[in-house]
């Protein structure tokens, strides 16, 4: 009896095998778009995690904007507040700040030879490498002299090498920053991608050659500042406060014009967004699985009424309405977890694509695997169940002088 | 064994009531081989579907076996259609693209028949019938109307009913084919299968045991044949004979 009802199902879905197809593919959409976006948001969520993490537990930003509007890391915040007077005054903290580093970030055109790209270039004083875990692959960071002499030299990304220069070893070559010559002096060692932008595709230069040649006197992006004993963080973070608030002329009442965040704080506030992204593109994933179940419930309907007579014929030989219900149920989870399988098929390929795309390692974990697979079985039996029970509710006489 | 208790039917068509069956009582005891004339449109089909329990009266009660059929449930209707009744269908009612042996299986799906595996039972329901087993994988549209029709007959009697209820058996057959469902009729009548069969051909009604003449919906006569023809049964021999003249002809 089981494997006649998968027989029959699997007939009448190979009758029309175009109509099956098309029906399918509503599915295999959803299905490849769930498991996709699920997958590589993950994997964007994780990999920015380990970023964070790696920062190291001493590690304090202070960016512009209000604490109000969340600001997490380079540029999220409105107000353009912090300046180089600011980085100056944080590090009279010395010696419970180890290290301070101001840090502007803006784009330009870099060339070497014929190869020509816009790059993320970065200006921060030496301590930018230590406060920030930033090690190298070959060559060496710049040193406060090449800060005071406003020296043209660069410390470049893996990606932004391998850009330029191929195999060949970048240190010592000469790279025009928008057509200012700079002497590649070292390369940093792999950073990794956060999903959204790749860390090893950019050029880092002394902040003072930054603004003489390029932006001038501008606001910075971030301070970074290392605290000399993670056990003393929020000390730290509460001088650094008055410091800046007494640097900006804040009285009492007015908030701070500037956040300041830490690992723990920056985690948090990450995961708090990647949550909402997640579940945002889950439900715009799930409305496409929606739409592949109204098309299962759309084909079935057609095949019920298509299918009329049979079913009268089936009754009145003495099939009882569950047997009709459950071969038209059986019929629609079919197509529910076969576009869910091949749905998945196409989401693991879509997300390996997607991986080597944004330089992230994304993986498919089972769970969502067979979560797919068991949602667009319930959404094939959830959109049959009309259907079938319109099939299961006909009357043989009707059914068979039905023409 | 088959009762129909002051039957009557009624359609509702775009607000237009009509009345097919009207109060019919009418009895079939077991064994018996009752040919249901009338003219076009008087309610034959009707109440055969009666009688087949695939349609419900709107008043008057249908008796099987000695029991009010009324308040049964589906399941009980499904499996009483499925058990009890074999129904040969007016054209047919073969499903396409579907093997002959497969067509007659199908009522083994839906019951509890452990007699034997289907195959066993459809295989042996085909040559009942006799039709060669080299037909067995034939869709319908590759078999003779003769040949489609001995298939649903094989459908109908596969489960081992104990009635037969046939509409227009021989409605779309040439004389040959129409004489060997008569003689298979036969044979099921002389081995104890009771047989009701609508047809408004005199010839064929004449090979009864009785007939049963409706007119409007109404029972106009009810008598038993007084000079029978009785169809030469379908046995192996026949069956070779026709299958040889099929071939050379
Ligand atoms: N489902 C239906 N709705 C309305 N009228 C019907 C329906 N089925 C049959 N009839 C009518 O009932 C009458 C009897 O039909 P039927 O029993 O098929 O006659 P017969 O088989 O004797 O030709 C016909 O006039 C037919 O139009
Ligand atoms: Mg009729």
């Amino acid at each position: 009896m089981r494997g006649w009802l998968i027989r029959t199902a699997l007939r009448s879905l190979g009758s029309n095998p175009l109509r099956t197809v098309l029906t399918l593919l509503g599915i295999v959409i959803g299905v490849a778009s769930v498991v996709t976006l699920m997958s590589v948001g993950k994997a964007t969520a994780s990999s920015v995690t380990s970023r964070i993490q790696g920062l190291g537990t001493n590690l304090l930003v202070v960016t512009p904007g209000q604490a109000e509007q969340e600001g997490i890391g380079e540029g999220l915040g409105s107000a353009q507040t912090l300046t180089m007077d600011d980085a100056t005054a944080l590090a009279t903290l010395r010696p419970q700040v180890a290290a301070v580093a101001p840090d502007v970030i803006t784009r330009a055109q870099v060339a070497y030879g014929s190869v020509n790209e816009q790059v993320v270039v970065e200006g921060s004083t030496p301590d930018l490498f230590a406060v920030r875990n930033l090690a190298l692959a070959a060559g060496r960071a710049f040193n406060a002299a090449d800060e005071q002499a406003r020296g043209n030299v660069a410390v470049i990304g893996t990606t932004t090498a391998a850009n330029l220069f191929g195999t060949a070893n970048p240190v010592g070559a000469t790279i025009w920053v928008n057509g200012v010559p700079f002497e590649v002096i070292g390369e940093l060692a792999v950073q990794g991608s956060n999903g959204l932008t790749n860390n090893d595709d950019r050029v880092i230069i002394p902040l003072s050659t930054l603004q003489a040649r390029f932006t001038g006197t501008t606001p910075l992006g971030a301070i970074y500042v290392s605290a000399a004993d993670a056990s003393q963080m929020s000390q730290v973070q509460n001088r650094m406060e008055a410091v800046l608030r007494r640097n900006h002329g804040l009285s009492g009442t007015e908030p701070d014009d500037f956040v300041i965040s830490n690992q723990a704080s920056l985690l948090s506030a990450f995961q708090g967004v990647s949550q909402t992204l997640q579940a945002f593109l889950g439900g715009i994933a799930g409305i496409s699985l929606v739409v592949g179940g109204i098309g299962i419930m759309n084909i079935m309907l057609v095949s019920v009424a298509e299918r009329t007579r049979e079913i009268g014929l089936r009754k009145a030989l003495g099939a009882t309405r569950g047997q009709i219900l459950s071969q038209f149920l059986l019929e629609s989870a079919l197509v529910g977890v076969i576009g869910g399988a091949v749905g998945v098929i196409v989401g693991a390929v879509l997300t390996g694509m997607m991986g080597r795309w944004m330089n992230a390692s994304t993986g498919l974990d089972a769970s969502s695997i067979w979560i797919s697979i068991l949602v667009s079985l319930m959404v094939g039996v959830g959109f049959g169940m009309y259907p079938s029970f319109r099939a299961a509710r006909l009357s043989p006489i009707h059914a068979l002088r039905y023409e | 064994m088959l009762e129909l208790r002051r039957v009557t039917k009624r359609y509702q068509t775009g607000g237009v009531p009509f009345v097919a069956v009207r109060g019919v009582s009418l009895r079939i005891d077991a064994g018996e081989y009752v040919a249901i004339m009338g003219p076009s449109g008087s309610g034959k089909s009707t109440l055969l579907h009666l009688l087949g329990l695939l349609d419900v009266p709107t008043e008057g009660e249908v008796w099987l076996a000695g029991q009010p059929t009324r308040h049964l449930s589906d399941k009980e209707f499904a499996r009483l259609r499925n058990e009890k009744i074999g129904f040969v269908f007016q054209n047919f009612q073969l499903l396409p693209r579907t093997a002959a042996i497969e067509n007659i299986a199908l009522p083994l799906l839906y019951g509890r028949h452990r007699k034997a595996r289907p195959e066993v039972l459809a295989a042996r329901a085909l040559q009942r019938v006799g039709l060669d087993l080299s037909k067995a994988w034939n869709w319908p549209n590759q078999l003779s109307g003769g040949q489609q029709q001995r298939v649903a007959i094989a459908r109908a009697i596969v489960t081992d009913p104990e009635v037969v209820l046939a509409d227009e058996p021989t409605g779309n057959l040439d004389s040959r084919s129409t004489e060997e469902i008569l003689g298979l009729f036969q044979s099921l009548n002389d081995q104890g299968v009771t047989v009701v069969m609508v047809t408004h051909e005199p010839y064929v009604a004449q090979h009864a045991k009785r007939i049963v003449q409706i007119r409007d919906g109404r029972v106009e006569r009810d008598e038993p044949v007084h000079e029978r023809v009785i169809a030469a049964p379908v046995s192996a021999a026949a069956e070779f004979l026709a299958h040889g003249v099929e071939v050379s002809g």
